[in-house]
């Protein structure tokens, strides 16, 4: 292997990124995954296959002859509690429960919040290292499905696609060229790595914005109209100046036959880039969105996102995080975006499920979406001192008004 | 033709959602048979390598993704002009 192909073929935003999730208080970077229902979710839990629990509980490796992969560890106990919060408490509840670590050696723990008015949703803890949102919404449905699935035969990263070699440093190389070639973006100053997780969450009908969207952007672009919204909210802000670019997050799980039922982190990524100009209006945002997906996705760039970042799987972090620490400030982009549309699948008894992405220190600020059946959640999640709570109450209120009542 | 261009599509269904050709329901709109914003755009960019037809530039109606069968005639409609 030639040592220039090698190191060049590391995409070093997703080292970094990896390296500074686990280096947050809340270790892993733990996402919540919000379930309003009242099925026995305790029951089920607590009922969880050993081969489940021992996958729970065990930890990624390394090797440089082998695909990364997971190692089962002691098959300890599920964490699940119930947590009594009054109704007006219920926003800080579930943010000290985001905020708290997991426990060591843990990847999932679950919460139920309870009040006098009723019982309030599940809160399901994923650390960042092993899950992505996609990869966690199918691990719950298959959970209350068919647990017993939930064995090794339904791996989290030890599939041998993972193996190809010459395809993830071909992608590699790509990202990294692609990479170097971004003009200078609007990078806002990165939050200290133990500043807390905030996030505002807001609720739509689903409707109207979809409508709206078929209108200006086409049929089928949601999530294309979602990501010009965050971006015409985003070019409000006194942020520094140059390109808007946001690492769009890209489900490419079902993508190829046979990887459907993959649990683990498929993190990808689709950089959208936006030239940044004064007079650029909402129709300009949105055209310049429909572009940038289709060039992105024409020119294959999310699958070298994925494939790349496989390699960064196998890397000596300690080290590599120092070699990428500053190539990472401008390349975590301007604001991480995602769209999850596919939370409608769910089991009748289901009534929500809503996801909460905590943000790793850069860029340190993200705007969600997640569609459930007729409802579309958004949540602006942030880490404290990343912009002044002027800055993010305008932000948010630039967001919803986009979404409720379109371009002005 | 239109028979042709469904199965195609269907096929094309099927390599992106990772599910069997059979699963793909062509009387269904799009966003059931699994296909949203990405998965269109790829579909789509399929539609221009398979048939030198470039619908990615915002030409489709909702009339047109309302089923599987609808965009098979719509390309069907684009290649005859």
């Amino acid at each position: 292997m030639n040592g220039r192909l090698y190191l060049g073929s590391f995409d070093y935003a997703a080292a970094a990124l990896d390296r500074a999730c686990i280096l947050t208080p809340a270790r892993g970077n733990p996402f919540l995954l919000m379930v309003d229902g009242n099925l026995p979710w305790a029951e089920r839990l607590a009922e969880l296959p050993e081969e489940a629990l021992r996958l729970l509980h065990g930890r990624r490796r390394r090797a440089w002859q082998l695909a990364p992969y997971w190692q089962p560890g002691a098959a300890d106990p599920v964490f699940v509690e119930t947590v009594s919060a009054a109704a007006a408490d219920r926003e800080r509840a579930i943010a000290d429960y985001w905020n708290t670590p997991l426990p060591p050696g843990a990847h999932l723990a679950c919460r139920r919040l309870t009040s006098a008015e009723g019982s309030g949703p599940w809160l399901f803890k994923f650390s960042h290292q092993l899950f992505d949102g996609g990869g966690a919404e199918l691990f719950v449905k298959t959970l209350l499905r068919n647990p017993a699935e939930l064995g090794p035969g339904n791996s989290f990263l030890n599939h041998p696609e993972l193996r190809d070699w010459s395809t993830k440093f071909r992608s590699g190389q790509r990202v990294n060229r692609f990479l170097r070639a971004l003009p200078p973006i609007s990078a806002l100053p990165a939050a200290a790595p133990n500043a807390a997780s905030r996030f505002r969450r807001f609720e739509f009908e689903v409707a109207p914005i979809r409508e709206r969207s078929d209108r200006l952007a086409g049929p089928l672009m949601l999530g294309v109209y979602l990501a010009a919204v965050a971006g015409c909210a985003f070019g409000e802000l006194s942020a520094p100046p140059g390109a808007l670019l946001l690492p769009v997050t890209a489900d490419r799980r079902q993508r190829r036959r046979g990887r459907g039922h993959c649990y683990g982190n498929h993190w990808s990524c689709l950089p959208l880039l936006f030239e940044r100009r004064p007079e650029w209006r909402f129709a300009d945002y949105l055209a310049a969105a429909r572009v940038g997906f289709t060039r992105s996705v024409s020119e294959g760039i999310p699958v070298d996102f994925e494939n790349a970042n496989y390699l960064t799987r196998i890397a000596p972090l300690n080290w590599f995080a120092a070699h990428c620490s500053g190539l990472f400030h401008g390349t975590g982009g301007s604001l991480m975006f995602s769209f999850i549309p596919d939370s409608g699948a769910w089991d009748d008894a289901i009534s929500g499920v809503s996801h909460l992405p905590a943000m790793p220190p850069s860029p340190g600020l993200g705007v969600v979406f997640s569609q459930f059946r007729d409802r579309l959640f958004l949540v602006l999640s942030y880490r404290e001192g990343v912009l002044p709570e002027p800055e993010i109450e305008h932000l948010a209120g630039a967001l919803v008004r986009r979404l409720q009542e379109g371009e002005a | 033709m239109e028979t042709e261009i469904l199965h195609a599509l269907i096929e094309e269904i099927a390599l992106i959602t990772g599910c069997e050709c059979a699963q793909v329901k062509p009387d269904a709109d799009l966003a059931e048979n699994g296909i949203h914003s990405l998965g269109f755009i790829e579909l789509l960019l399929a539609v221009k390598r398979r048939w030198q037809l470039d619908l990615t530039g915002g030409e489709l109606g909702p009339e047109d993704v309302a089923s599987v069968t609808a965009l098979a005639r719509r390309i069907e409609v684009g290649l005859q002009k």
